[in-house]
Protein backbone atom coordinates (compact mmCIF):
# COMPACT_ATOMS: atom_id res chain seq x y z
CA UNK A 1 0.00 0.00 0.00
CA UNK A 2 2.78 2.44 0.63
CA UNK A 3 4.01 4.39 -1.53
CA UNK A 4 7.37 3.51 -0.45
CA UNK A 5 7.98 -0.06 -1.34
CA UNK A 6 6.91 0.89 -4.79
CA UNK A 7 10.39 0.65 -7.10
CA UNK A 8 11.70 3.42 -8.96
CA UNK A 9 9.88 4.77 -11.56
CA UNK A 10 6.66 3.13 -11.52
CA UNK A 11 3.47 4.62 -12.05
CA UNK A 12 1.40 4.76 -8.55
CA UNK A 13 -2.59 4.87 -8.88
CA UNK A 14 -4.76 8.14 -9.38
CA UNK A 15 -5.97 7.16 -5.99
CA UNK A 16 -2.57 7.80 -4.11
CA UNK A 17 -1.37 11.17 -6.46
CA UNK A 18 -4.99 12.56 -4.76
CA UNK A 19 -4.01 14.80 -1.57
CA UNK A 20 -5.07 14.18 1.86
CA UNK A 21 -7.64 16.37 2.06
CA UNK A 22 -9.76 14.85 -1.22
CA UNK A 23 -9.63 11.62 0.73
CA UNK A 24 -10.90 12.75 3.66
CA UNK A 25 -13.99 14.42 2.02
CA UNK A 26 -14.60 11.55 -0.13
CA UNK A 27 -14.54 9.79 3.24
CA UNK A 28 -16.73 12.41 5.19
CA UNK A 29 -19.25 13.28 1.82
CA UNK A 30 -21.74 11.49 3.13
CA UNK A 31 -21.75 12.64 6.52
CA UNK A 32 -21.02 16.15 5.42
CA UNK A 33 -24.63 16.03 3.30
CA UNK A 34 -26.54 14.47 6.35
CA UNK A 35 -25.13 16.94 8.85
CA UNK A 36 -25.70 20.15 6.37
CA UNK A 37 -29.08 19.14 5.68
CA UNK A 38 -30.02 18.66 9.51
CA UNK A 39 -28.20 22.26 9.87
CA UNK A 40 -30.16 23.95 7.43
CA UNK A 41 -33.47 22.67 8.49
CA UNK A 42 -32.42 23.86 12.01
CA UNK A 43 -31.31 27.03 11.04
CA UNK A 44 -34.83 27.90 9.46
CA UNK A 45 -36.04 29.21 12.91
CA UNK A 46 -32.74 31.85 12.72
CA UNK A 47 -33.74 33.10 9.19
CA UNK A 48 -37.52 33.59 10.20
CA UNK A 49 -36.86 35.48 12.94
CA UNK A 50 -34.08 37.69 11.09
CA UNK A 51 -36.79 38.38 7.97
CA UNK A 52 -39.87 38.50 9.67
CA UNK A 53 -38.23 41.25 12.25
CA UNK A 54 -38.00 43.35 8.93
CA UNK A 55 -41.79 43.28 8.45
CA UNK A 56 -44.41 45.42 9.02
CA UNK A 57 -47.92 43.24 10.22
CA UNK A 58 -49.20 44.08 6.44
CA UNK A 59 -45.90 42.46 4.64
CA UNK A 60 -45.95 39.51 7.21
CA UNK A 61 -49.37 38.68 6.29
CA UNK A 62 -48.79 38.88 2.11
CA UNK A 63 -45.61 37.22 1.85
CA UNK A 64 -44.27 35.97 5.63
CA UNK A 65 -41.64 33.80 3.73
CA UNK A 66 -40.27 35.72 1.54
CA UNK A 67 -37.96 39.13 1.80
CA UNK A 68 -40.17 42.38 1.65
CA UNK A 69 -38.99 46.05 1.12
CA UNK A 70 -38.94 48.29 2.36
CA UNK A 71 -37.38 46.79 5.57
CA UNK A 72 -39.05 47.78 8.66
CA UNK A 73 -35.84 48.83 10.60
CA UNK A 74 -38.33 50.94 13.24
CA UNK A 75 -39.45 47.31 14.08
CA UNK A 76 -36.24 47.35 16.07
CA UNK A 77 -36.66 51.05 17.91
CA UNK A 78 -39.70 49.80 19.03
CA UNK A 79 -38.18 46.21 20.64
CA UNK A 80 -35.23 47.61 21.86
CA UNK A 81 -37.25 50.92 23.58
CA UNK A 82 -39.77 47.53 25.15
CA UNK A 83 -36.48 45.93 26.41
CA UNK A 84 -34.58 48.51 27.41
CA UNK A 85 -35.25 48.57 31.49
CA UNK A 86 -35.47 44.34 31.13
CA UNK A 87 -31.62 44.45 29.68
CA UNK A 88 -30.73 46.71 32.53
CA UNK A 89 -32.62 43.80 34.88
CA UNK A 90 -30.56 40.93 32.79
CA UNK A 91 -27.45 43.32 33.45
CA UNK A 92 -28.03 43.86 36.82
CA UNK A 93 -28.92 40.06 37.77
CA UNK A 94 -25.65 39.28 35.44
CA UNK A 95 -23.60 41.08 37.83
CA UNK A 96 -24.76 40.24 40.99
CA UNK A 97 -24.22 36.68 39.81
CA UNK B 1 -10.90 31.26 57.61
CA UNK B 2 -9.05 29.66 54.63
CA UNK B 3 -6.44 28.53 57.40
CA UNK B 4 -9.06 27.19 59.98
CA UNK B 5 -10.76 24.83 56.97
CA UNK B 6 -6.83 23.48 56.78
CA UNK B 7 -6.62 23.07 59.91
CA UNK B 8 -10.06 21.60 60.23
CA UNK B 9 -9.55 19.23 57.47
CA UNK B 10 -5.96 17.86 58.50
CA UNK B 11 -6.98 17.66 61.97
CA UNK B 12 -10.22 14.97 60.49
CA UNK B 13 -7.49 13.39 58.41
CA UNK B 14 -4.81 12.86 61.44
CA UNK B 15 -5.79 12.40 64.95
CA UNK B 16 -9.42 12.98 65.08
CA UNK B 17 -9.53 9.99 62.36
CA UNK B 18 -10.04 7.02 65.32
CA UNK B 19 -12.40 9.07 67.38
CA UNK B 20 -16.02 9.03 66.61
CA UNK B 21 -18.33 11.30 64.13
CA UNK B 22 -19.28 13.13 67.27
CA UNK B 23 -15.86 14.02 68.17
CA UNK B 24 -14.74 15.00 64.38
CA UNK B 25 -18.23 17.15 64.14
CA UNK B 26 -16.65 19.24 67.29
CA UNK B 27 -13.32 19.32 66.44
CA UNK B 28 -13.86 21.34 63.30
CA UNK B 29 -17.35 22.71 64.21
CA UNK B 30 -16.11 26.33 62.46
CA UNK B 31 -16.58 24.17 59.52
CA UNK B 32 -19.96 22.74 59.83
CA UNK B 33 -20.88 26.63 60.87
CA UNK B 34 -19.66 27.89 57.78
CA UNK B 35 -22.24 25.37 55.92
CA UNK B 36 -25.31 26.82 58.01
CA UNK B 37 -25.88 29.53 56.26
CA UNK B 38 -25.94 27.27 52.95
CA UNK B 39 -28.36 24.63 54.49
CA UNK B 40 -30.02 27.27 55.79
CA UNK B 41 -31.38 28.95 52.89
CA UNK B 42 -31.99 25.67 51.01
CA UNK B 43 -34.40 24.67 53.89
CA UNK B 44 -35.99 27.95 53.45
CA UNK B 45 -36.64 28.08 49.74
CA UNK B 46 -36.24 24.92 48.56
CA UNK B 47 -37.71 22.39 50.89
CA UNK B 48 -40.20 24.17 52.41
CA UNK B 49 -42.32 25.26 49.64
CA UNK B 50 -41.68 21.47 47.84
CA UNK B 51 -42.57 20.26 51.65
CA UNK B 52 -45.86 22.47 51.78
CA UNK B 53 -46.87 20.80 48.62
CA UNK B 54 -46.86 17.50 50.14
CA UNK B 55 -48.76 18.84 53.09
CA UNK B 56 -51.29 21.08 51.11
CA UNK B 57 -52.16 18.22 48.72
CA UNK B 58 -54.32 17.05 52.06
CA UNK B 59 -56.13 20.65 52.03
CA UNK B 60 -58.81 22.58 50.20
CA UNK B 61 -57.08 25.20 49.53
CA UNK B 62 -58.50 28.42 47.07
CA UNK B 63 -56.03 30.78 48.08
CA UNK B 64 -56.49 33.07 49.08
CA UNK B 65 -59.00 32.25 51.27
CA UNK B 66 -60.27 28.55 52.02
CA UNK B 67 -57.30 26.40 53.57
CA UNK B 68 -59.13 23.77 55.22
CA UNK B 69 -58.07 19.80 56.30
CA UNK B 70 -59.93 17.27 53.86
CA UNK B 71 -57.71 14.18 54.19
CA UNK B 72 -57.06 12.26 50.97
CA UNK B 73 -60.39 14.20 49.07
CA UNK B 74 -57.55 15.89 46.44
CA UNK B 75 -56.29 12.68 45.58
CA UNK B 76 -59.43 11.22 44.97
CA UNK B 77 -61.55 14.39 43.35
CA UNK B 78 -58.05 14.44 40.60
CA UNK B 79 -58.33 10.72 40.15
CA UNK B 80 -61.90 10.58 39.13
CA UNK B 81 -61.15 13.57 36.26
CA UNK B 82 -61.60 11.94 33.15
CA UNK B 83 -59.08 15.02 31.99
CA UNK B 84 -56.68 13.78 34.44
CA UNK B 85 -56.38 10.62 32.81
CA UNK B 86 -56.34 12.07 29.18
CA UNK B 87 -53.46 13.89 30.03
CA UNK B 88 -51.56 10.33 31.09
CA UNK B 89 -52.68 8.85 28.01
CA UNK B 90 -51.16 11.66 26.03
CA UNK B 91 -48.10 11.82 28.46
CA UNK B 92 -48.05 7.87 27.28
CA UNK B 93 -47.66 9.04 24.03
CA UNK B 94 -44.96 11.63 24.37
CA UNK B 95 -42.93 8.95 25.95
CA UNK B 96 -43.12 6.60 23.29
CA UNK B 97 -42.07 9.34 21.09
CA UNK B 98 -39.39 10.97 22.76
CA UNK B 99 -37.57 8.17 23.88
CA UNK B 100 -37.29 7.34 19.82
CA UNK B 101 -36.11 9.60 16.85
CA UNK B 102 -35.90 12.45 19.16
CA UNK B 103 -33.50 10.60 21.36
CA UNK B 104 -31.69 8.60 19.08
CA UNK B 105 -30.74 11.86 16.47
CA UNK B 106 -28.09 13.78 18.90
CA UNK B 107 -26.64 10.22 19.08
CA UNK B 108 -26.66 9.32 15.83
CA UNK B 109 -25.23 13.14 15.17
CA UNK B 110 -22.63 12.87 17.50
CA UNK B 111 -21.47 9.69 15.64
CA UNK B 112 -21.73 11.60 12.53
CA UNK B 113 -18.94 14.04 13.47
CA UNK B 114 -16.85 11.55 15.50
CA UNK B 115 -16.47 9.61 12.43
CA UNK B 116 -15.71 12.70 10.45
CA UNK B 117 -12.40 12.12 9.23
CA UNK B 118 -11.07 16.13 9.12
CA UNK B 119 -10.60 17.50 12.34
CA UNK B 120 -10.96 20.61 10.96
CA UNK B 121 -14.81 19.74 9.69
CA UNK B 122 -15.25 18.00 13.69
CA UNK B 123 -14.10 21.40 15.37
CA UNK B 124 -16.74 23.04 12.53
CA UNK B 125 -20.00 21.55 13.15
CA UNK B 126 -19.25 21.35 17.30
CA UNK B 127 -19.57 24.90 16.74
CA UNK B 128 -22.22 25.19 14.59
CA UNK B 129 -24.16 22.81 15.77
CA UNK B 130 -25.12 25.14 18.96
CA UNK B 131 -25.87 28.18 17.04
CA UNK B 132 -29.57 27.44 16.41
CA UNK B 133 -29.86 27.09 20.46
CA UNK B 134 -29.31 30.90 20.39
CA UNK B 135 -32.90 31.79 19.15
CA UNK B 136 -34.85 31.72 22.01
CA UNK B 137 -37.18 29.48 23.08
CA UNK B 138 -40.28 31.18 22.53
CA UNK B 139 -39.52 32.47 19.02
CA UNK B 140 -39.32 28.80 18.11
CA UNK B 141 -42.49 28.37 19.70
CA UNK B 142 -44.66 30.91 18.21
CA UNK B 143 -42.89 30.45 14.69
CA UNK B 144 -44.23 26.43 14.99
CA UNK B 145 -47.54 27.99 15.73
CA UNK B 146 -47.31 30.01 12.98
CA UNK B 147 -46.49 27.13 10.76
CA UNK B 148 -49.70 24.54 12.14
CA UNK B 149 -52.09 28.06 11.94
CA UNK B 150 -55.56 27.59 9.11
CA UNK B 151 -55.45 28.45 6.53
CA UNK B 152 -52.17 30.62 5.82
CA UNK B 153 -49.96 28.77 8.01
CA UNK B 154 -46.17 27.30 6.84
CA UNK B 155 -47.33 23.74 6.50
CA UNK B 156 -50.68 24.27 5.25
CA UNK B 157 -49.14 26.89 2.66
CA UNK B 158 -46.44 24.12 2.07
CA UNK B 159 -49.81 21.86 1.35
CA UNK B 160 -50.93 24.25 -0.98
CA UNK B 161 -48.24 24.64 -3.10
CA UNK B 162 -47.67 20.91 -3.59
CA UNK B 163 -51.03 19.87 -4.40
CA UNK B 164 -52.13 18.63 -1.38
CA UNK B 165 -54.97 20.88 -0.97
CA UNK B 166 -57.32 17.82 1.00
CA UNK B 167 -54.74 18.01 3.84
CA UNK B 168 -54.75 21.28 4.86
CA UNK B 169 -56.58 21.82 8.10
CA UNK B 170 -56.10 23.73 11.20
CA UNK B 171 -53.33 21.43 12.56
CA UNK B 172 -53.11 22.43 16.71
CA UNK B 173 -57.04 22.64 16.44
CA UNK B 174 -58.21 19.21 15.74
CA UNK B 175 -58.48 16.83 17.65
CA UNK B 176 -56.41 13.96 15.99
CA UNK B 177 -53.40 15.86 14.68
CA UNK B 178 -52.98 18.44 18.07
CA UNK B 179 -50.71 15.97 19.95
CA UNK B 180 -48.82 14.44 17.00
CA UNK B 181 -48.19 18.30 15.91
CA UNK B 182 -46.61 19.01 19.33
CA UNK B 183 -44.61 16.10 19.02
CA UNK B 184 -43.42 16.99 15.64
CA UNK B 185 -41.78 20.60 16.95
CA UNK B 186 -38.44 20.87 17.38
CA UNK B 187 -38.08 18.56 14.06
CA UNK B 188 -35.02 17.47 13.04
CA UNK B 189 -33.76 17.10 16.96
CA UNK B 190 -30.20 17.60 16.18
CA UNK B 191 -29.18 20.94 17.78
CA UNK B 192 -28.39 21.76 21.50
CA UNK B 193 -25.89 20.06 23.62
CA UNK B 194 -26.73 16.76 24.16
CA UNK B 195 -24.82 15.88 20.53
CA UNK B 196 -22.39 17.47 22.38
CA UNK B 197 -22.24 15.35 25.38
CA UNK B 198 -22.52 12.47 23.65
CA UNK B 199 -19.13 13.73 21.14
CA UNK B 200 -17.18 14.20 24.67
CA UNK B 201 -18.30 10.84 25.54
CA UNK B 202 -17.37 9.11 22.25
CA UNK B 203 -13.88 11.07 22.46
CA UNK B 204 -13.20 9.69 26.02
CA UNK B 205 -13.20 5.94 25.07
CA UNK B 206 -9.96 4.81 25.16
CA UNK B 207 -7.72 4.33 22.26
CA UNK B 208 -6.81 1.08 23.04
CA UNK B 209 -10.59 -0.19 22.40
CA UNK B 210 -10.53 1.84 19.21
CA UNK B 211 -7.26 0.69 18.25
CA UNK B 212 -8.01 -3.21 19.14
CA UNK B 213 -11.44 -2.94 17.32
CA UNK B 214 -9.64 -1.51 13.69
CA UNK B 215 -7.21 -4.23 14.28
CA UNK B 216 -10.35 -6.63 14.68
CA UNK B 217 -11.30 -5.46 11.30
CA UNK B 218 -14.29 -4.04 12.82
CA UNK B 219 -16.94 -2.62 10.67
CA UNK B 220 -18.02 1.18 11.70
CA UNK B 221 -21.52 -0.03 12.26
CA UNK B 222 -20.02 -2.68 14.97
CA UNK B 223 -17.78 -0.50 16.54
CA UNK B 224 -21.14 1.46 17.11
CA UNK B 225 -22.87 -0.94 18.57
CA UNK B 226 -20.34 -3.49 20.33
CA UNK B 227 -17.94 -0.95 21.53
CA UNK B 228 -19.51 2.99 21.30
CA UNK B 229 -22.64 2.63 22.76
CA UNK B 230 -21.43 0.07 25.78
CA UNK B 231 -19.08 2.58 26.72
CA UNK B 232 -21.11 5.53 26.48
CA UNK B 233 -23.89 4.30 28.56
CA UNK B 234 -23.37 6.93 31.54
CA UNK B 235 -24.70 10.02 28.72
CA UNK B 236 -27.46 7.70 27.96
CA UNK B 237 -28.31 7.17 31.59
CA UNK B 238 -28.28 11.12 32.28
CA UNK B 239 -30.13 12.06 29.05
CA UNK B 240 -32.75 9.16 30.01
CA UNK B 241 -32.90 10.44 34.16
CA UNK B 242 -33.32 14.14 32.61
CA UNK B 243 -35.84 12.94 29.49
CA UNK B 244 -37.99 11.07 32.07
CA UNK B 245 -37.78 14.42 34.23
CA UNK B 246 -38.29 16.87 31.21
CA UNK B 247 -40.75 14.46 29.70
CA UNK B 248 -42.82 14.05 32.91
CA UNK B 249 -42.92 18.26 34.28
CA UNK B 250 -42.84 19.43 30.96
CA UNK B 251 -45.48 21.90 29.67
CA UNK B 252 -44.44 24.44 27.89
CA UNK B 253 -45.49 23.62 24.64
CA UNK B 254 -48.78 22.84 25.21
CA UNK B 255 -49.33 25.94 27.19
CA UNK B 256 -48.13 28.45 24.79
CA UNK B 257 -49.71 26.73 21.68
CA UNK B 258 -53.12 25.15 23.09
CA UNK B 259 -53.75 25.35 26.37
CA UNK B 260 -54.55 21.57 26.58
CA UNK B 261 -56.68 21.59 23.77
CA UNK B 262 -58.89 20.95 22.14
CA UNK B 263 -60.98 18.68 24.39
CA UNK B 264 -58.12 17.85 25.84
CA UNK B 265 -56.49 16.12 23.15
CA UNK B 266 -52.87 18.25 23.67
CA UNK B 267 -53.45 17.58 27.87
CA UNK B 268 -50.36 16.62 29.71
CA UNK B 269 -50.28 16.64 33.73
CA UNK B 270 -47.90 19.43 34.13
CA UNK B 271 -50.75 21.72 32.33
CA UNK B 272 -53.25 19.63 33.96
CA UNK B 273 -51.56 20.58 37.05
CA UNK B 274 -51.33 24.33 35.83
CA UNK B 275 -54.72 24.74 35.39
CA UNK B 276 -55.68 23.19 38.35
CA UNK B 277 -53.36 25.75 40.34
CA UNK B 278 -54.15 29.22 38.58
CA UNK B 279 -57.30 28.54 37.37
CA UNK B 280 -57.46 28.87 33.34
CA UNK B 281 -60.43 30.35 31.93
CA UNK B 282 -61.22 27.62 29.56
CA UNK B 283 -61.24 24.75 31.88
CA UNK B 284 -61.77 26.11 35.44
CA UNK B 285 -63.42 28.90 34.90
CA UNK B 286 -60.67 30.98 36.85
CA UNK B 287 -61.19 29.18 40.11
CA UNK B 288 -58.21 28.26 41.01
CA UNK B 289 -57.74 24.83 43.37
CA UNK B 290 -54.18 24.71 44.44
CA UNK B 291 -54.83 21.57 46.87
CA UNK B 292 -55.87 19.35 44.18
CA UNK B 293 -52.29 21.18 41.90
CA UNK B 294 -50.19 20.14 44.98
CA UNK B 295 -52.12 16.34 45.00
CA UNK B 296 -51.13 15.91 41.19
CA UNK B 297 -47.56 17.04 41.97
CA UNK B 298 -46.96 14.76 44.81
CA UNK B 299 -48.23 11.75 42.69
CA UNK B 300 -45.91 13.48 39.41
CA UNK B 301 -43.13 13.80 42.37
CA UNK B 302 -43.43 10.15 42.92
CA UNK B 303 -43.72 9.02 39.54
CA UNK B 304 -40.52 10.29 38.70
CA UNK B 305 -38.74 9.44 41.49
CA UNK B 306 -39.49 5.51 40.61
CA UNK B 307 -38.83 6.15 36.75
CA UNK B 308 -35.67 7.84 36.97
CA UNK B 309 -35.05 4.76 39.71
CA UNK B 310 -35.63 2.33 37.53
CA UNK B 311 -33.73 4.00 34.90
CA UNK B 312 -30.36 4.48 36.85
CA UNK B 313 -30.99 0.51 38.00
CA UNK B 314 -31.49 -0.79 34.86
CA UNK B 315 -28.81 0.73 32.55
CA UNK B 316 -26.50 0.21 35.78
CA UNK B 317 -27.12 -3.95 36.07
CA UNK B 318 -27.11 -4.07 32.27
CA UNK B 319 -24.31 -2.37 30.97
CA UNK B 320 -21.43 -0.55 31.27
CA UNK B 321 -19.06 -3.65 33.22
CA UNK B 322 -17.95 -4.57 29.79
CA UNK B 323 -14.94 -6.83 31.08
Amino acid sequence: MATTALPRGQQVTASQRRPEWIKSLQHDLGIHLFLGLGLLLSAIPIFFMVNISFKNPGQFLTDPLGITFPLHWDNWVIAFNVIKRSLMNTALIASAV
Amino acid sequence: MANAIVAAGSRIGGRARAAGTWNQITKSWYAYALLIPSFALLLTFIYYPAGLALVESLFDWQPPIVNQFIGLDNFKRVLTDRLFWISFRNLGWIIVWSFSVPFAMPFIVAECIFNLRSRMSQQFYRMVILIPTLVPGMVTLQLWKWIYVYPDGGLNLLLNAVGLNQFVKPWLNTVSTALPAILFMGFPWIIGSSPLIYLAGLMNIPGEIMDAATIDGCSTLRRIFYVDIPQILAQVRLFLVFGIIGVFQGFGAQLVLTQGGPYGATMVPGMYLYIKAFGIERWTKNFPRMGEACAVGVMLFALIVFFSYLGQKYLRTSGVDVD
